[in-house]
């Protein structure tokens, strides 16, 4: 097996942000936890993320601008968001911003599992396209 | 004879007759010498003239007529001479008679004059009385013309009372003719005034056997009042000598002639027949003094000199008297020398001195005792003529020391300075007064005495004022007592005026109760209350009360009291009125006993308190529709919080599930992690008491309930409202900033309401800021304390703002300028703060936004 693929966790409530560490290091990824959008940004790892899980309400930068930030700084990592307001507007406008999942809170760890495999295989795919 | 000798031719006789007649001739001369002459004369004439001498004395033819001529000229002479010599008498006789006719009526008329004119009045008057005549100087000096006296009585000159004596007394010299008689009499004037006159009167014989009485008399008016003015003044002497205790006394030394007036023999107590001798003084003087007296008396006379002494006698009593002894040495006509001099007895003087001493040194003690200082100040000379020792100590100098005007006047207040100069001001313009006025003196150490002084100004014989005489009290004391009374009065006028106010406007009544708790005695402010005693006495108390039924608990309580005769107080009740309305009672009361100890009833005050009962109530039920409408409201805010509290509830609830599937990971490897498992379960732990804080929070501000005032520190209350609104601010990108000072106070307050408010002012926050595009959206909570001790919470927003208009309406119910909402916030949130005793504001310092801030009181101050 290569090296592990790299998640990057971008939440400011900080339970979720240690639950969804905690959920996929038992499933054997390597994680990055960051309070905002803007430390993620300044981090070494944005070029290693192979997957950035995001809080949608954020302030100042929220999950979406992040992703448009990223997209158009030519960074194409796959996003997953994860948010407490499920609005039917955000989440069509996250899955139209190329998001691979949506999720609400609370949502079933199995479910970010299975979205975080399509998201790692996507890129693998694309990459491996 | 010669002629016809001639004729005859006879010459020698007619020569010879010739010369005869010449000689007879001149014999008629008179003078022997010149008849001797002329003899010779005729002869040599004849022998010139007529022929040398023709005859012969030798001739004898001759002879005979030589003879003859010779005989006849001697006869013919001797005969001329006789009878010229008689006829010369004749006539000189004539002459001598006319002259003593014309020198008689001269000397009559001189007498007249002299009668009339003497200054002495000269009355005659006969046996009656009548007066005969009277000079005009007397008539004159009685202011009658002679005319009006004349025939008249002489006693109409004389006073009424004394006529008798007049006619007694021309009776008496009419008895004892040629005697004379002097009396001195007062005799009237025609115009009424009297003169004094003394009178000298003798009968004598007058023409055919009449009597008549010759008067003369003399004005001895002046003399008279000399007399009375001597003796009067005499007799002032003699009294003045009495009443001043002062004897004279006159010592001529060479005569040893010596003078003692009435007083000095009184002084010396000598009787006034004992002739003075100087060894009288001696002998009187008191030994201890007599060497001095006799040293004095001797210089006195060996110098001859005035002197004066002061010395003792020694009565024959044993009793001391002090004279003093003031001679003049005069030297008299004769050249001796004469002490004229005053000897006073000056025992009462001397005891007075001693007694003014004394009284003195009393007074200076009781000036002392009293702090009371007497002073005189001689207004012209601008100095005090005398101040007295208390003055000084008043002033805090020591009275033996002198001090001037400045160290008087700099010990006293400045303030009080001008007045104390006004006073002898005001005295020399009102030219006398009395005056009365305050002052303090400053004292070295810094104390202040406090003087009140009394002055009289005294005025001099020109009018003015010449001199201030006053008094310095220290009334320091009294001055600080008054002020405690006052104070002390005041205090009293202040509760008196309370309990009046209490009296009158306190619906209270007094009653008494007995052994049987039956009313006695009720007094008669019940019927302010309604309720008449009489209706009342004789019943007992849940036999008055309405709401024995309703509140058997209450009752049965107050039994218990009752019987336990233990006094209660505040006790509430209802009753009604004699019109039947409805009224609660406030009652407190307590035992009393005989001296034996014997329960004999209760004593007690009641109130109605209807009033403050109905006011509680409608205050309570207000309250109660405040809390009401504020849980409307409260739930109306959960409403909208509705996606904020599923954000908060779902976080937790994401975290715990995430973390449940990662524990299950842990647990799945092919060597199962427990550490990393058993952590993941703690976390879910920890989540899930997260989750349920925040349902446990909006229960609590859905719950509906009572009212809990409990101390709460305001921060806290801060930090739970942001636990509440955090995924609002989010949602609607506003950055909260909190300034919130630590460590403040706590306050008394109910800590759902106040979220409720705090909440709610950060929620309008978050709405004014939706439209703000152009700025970050910024909102501050700022908690402090004020000057005045209170906690303060202020919400800044940086939003819209509140328009003038809308800032005086803004607290009005059912303002809103939201499209949803009921408008019920910020009147709720003011009707909270004022529960809270605190007040809910707008203020719009700042532009853009606005900030709404409240202040409570302290938790002690509510508690109080």
């Amino acid at each position: 097996m290569s090296t592990p693929p790299l998640i990057s966790i971008v939440d400011d409530d900080g339970s979720v942000r240690a639950a969804i560490n905690n959920l996929l290091k038992s499933r054997g990824y390597i994680v990055h936890t960051f309070v905002s959008a803007e430390e993620f940004l300044r981090s070494p790892h944005l070029n290693g993320t192979s997957c950035v899980i995001a809080d949608v309400q954020m302030s100042i930068m929220s999950g979406l601008d992040l992703l448009t930030h990223m997209r158009a700084q030519g960074y194409n990592a796959p996003f997953i968001f994860i948010t407490a307001f499920p609005d039917d507007r955000v989440h069509a406008r996250a899955l139209s911003a190329g998001a691979i999942c949506f999720l609400a809170k609370p949502f079933a760890g199995q479910h970010l599992i299975r979205c975080l495999d399509t998201a790692l295989d996507q890129r693998r795919g694309g990459t491996s396209a | 004879m010669t002629l016809t000798s001639l004729y005859l031719h006879s010459h020698f006789a007619a020569t010879a007759f010739g010369y005869l007649e010449m000689i007879l001739v001149f014999s008629l001369m008179g003078s022997l010498i010149a008849s001797a002459m002329l003899f010779i004369l005729p002869f040599a004439a004849l022998a010139y003239f007529f022929a040398p001498p023709t005859f012969n004395l030798n001739d004898p033819q001759d002879l005979p007529v030589v003879v003859a001529f010779l005989v006849a000229s001697i006869v013919g002479t001797h005969l001329i001479g006789k009878v010229r010599r008689e006829r010369e008498v004749a006539l000189e006789a004539a002459a001598g008679l006319r002259r003593s006719e014309a020198e008689l009526r001269d000397r009559e008329k001189q007498w007249r004059e002299i009668f009339e004119h003497n200054p002495v009045m000269q009355f005659m008057v006969n046996a009656t009385g009548m007066v005969l005549n009277v000079n005009t100087f007397g008539a004159t000096q009685l202011g009658y013309a002679p005319s009006e006296l004349v025939g008249h009585s002489v006693l109409k000159v004389f006073l009424e009372e004394d006529r008798p004596f007049v006619r007694e007394r021309v009776g008496l010299c009419i008895e004892t003719v040629g005697q004379s008689h002097t009396w001195e009499i007062q005799k009237i004037r025609k115009d009424g005034s009297v003169l004094w006159v003394r009178e000298n009167a003798k009968a004598m014989q007058w023409a055919e056997d009449k009597l008549v009485v010759l008067i003369a008399c003399e004005d001895i008016t002046e003399r008279k009042r000399t007399e009375t003015a001597l003796r009067r003044s005499e007799a002032h002497l003699a009294q003045a000598q009495e009443l001043s205790r002062t004897g004279s006394f006159g010592w001529n030394v060479a005569t040893g002639e010596v003078h003692w007036s009435k007083e000095t023999f009184r002084i010396f107590q000598y009787d006034s027949s004992t002739k003075p001798i100087p060894q009288l003084v001696v002998d009187r003087t008191h030994p201890e003094d007599r060497a001095a007296v006799r040293e004095t008396i001797e210089r006195a006379l060996q110098n001859e000199e005035d002197f004066e002494h002061e010395y003792r006698l020694l009565m024959p009593d044993g009793s001391v008297k002090h004279l003093h002894a003031l001679a003049r040495a005069i030297r008299t006509a004769s050249g001796d020398i004469e002490f004229v001099g005053a000897v006073t007895d000056i025992t009462t003087a001397k005891q007075a001195e001693q007694q003014l001493r004394r009284s003195e040194a009393y007074l200076a003690e009781a000036q002392h005792l009293s702090h009371t200082g007497s002073w005189s100040w001689d207004v012209d000379r601008l100095e005090f003529v005398y101040r007295s020792a208390e003055i000084d100590r008043l002033f805090g100098f020591d009275p033996e020391q002198a001090v001037s005007i400045e160290t008087i006047r700099s010990r006293i207040h400045p303030d009080d300075l001008p007045r104390l100069q006004e006073v002898p001001r005001q005295a020399i313009k009102d030219k006398g007064g009395h005056f009365e006025y305050d002052f303090r003196i400053l004292l070295p150490d810094g104390a202040i005495r406090r003087i009140h002084s009394v002055a009289h100004a005294v005025v001099g014989s020109d009018g003015n004022v010449s001199e201030l005489i006053g008094t310095h009290m220290d009334v320091t004391e009294q001055h600080a007592a008054r002020e405690r009374l006052e104070g002390a009065l005041a205090a009293l006028r202040e509760s008196e005026q309370r309990f009046r106010d209490y009296a009158e406007t306190a619906s209270d009544w007094l009653w008494e109760t007995g052994p049987d708790h039956r009313v006695i005695l009720l007094s008669e402010h019940t019927s302010t209350a309604g309720i008449l005693a009489t209706e009342v006495v004789g019943l007992l108390r849940w036999e008055i009360a309405r709401d024995v039924e309703a509140e058997p608990e209450k009752w049965r309580q107050h039994r218990a009291t009752l019987d336990a005769r233990l006094p209660f107080r505040d006790f509430i009740y209802s009753t009604v009125t004699q019109m039947e309305s409805p009224i609660y009672v406030r009652t407190s009361g307590k035992p009393f006993f005989d001296a034996a100890g014997n329960f004999l009833g209760y004593r007690g005050v009641s109130t109605d308190i209807t009033a403050t009962i109905r006011a509680d109530q409608a205050e309570r039920e207000l309250r109660k529709a405040q809390a009401e409408l504020a849980h409307v409201t409260r739930v109306t805010t959960l409403g909208e919080l509705t996606t904020s509290i599923a954000h908060e509830i779902s976080q937790p609830l994401a975290a715990i599930v995430t973390n449940g599937e990662a524990c299950l990971g842990w647990l799945g490897r092919e060597t199962p992690d427990l550490s990393e498992a058993r952590c993941s379960v703690e976390w879910i732990i920890e989540d899930g008491i997260r989750a349920s804080e925040v349902i446990r929070r909006i229960r609590a501000l859905a719950k509906k309930g009572e009212i809990e005032m409990v101390p709460v520190d305001i921060n806290d209350i801060v930090k739970e409202v942001i636990a509440l609104v955090t995924r609002e601010l989010v949602s609607h990108q506003v950055s909260l900033r909190t300034e919130l000072t630590p460590a403040l106070p706590m306050i008394l307050g109910d800590r759902v309401q106040l979220q409720q408010v705090i909440t709610n002012l950060v929620m309008n926050g978050i709405e004014a800021m939706q439209t703000v595009r152009d700025r970050p959206r910024e909102l501050v909570i700022r908690s402090s304390q004020d000057d005045m001790g209170r906690v303060h919470l202020a919400v800044t927003d940086c939003g819209v703002g509140i328009t003038e208009d809308d800032a005086d309406r803004v607290f009005n119910p059912f303002f809103t300028t939201k499209s949803s909402g009921l408008g019920m916030g910020l009147s709720i949130c003011r009707s909270i703060v004022e529960a809270h005793g605190g007040s809910l504001s707008i203020a719009r310092e700042q532009e853009p936004g606005a900030t709404f801030q409240f202040a409570l009181p302290l938790h002690k101050e509510v508690v109080s």
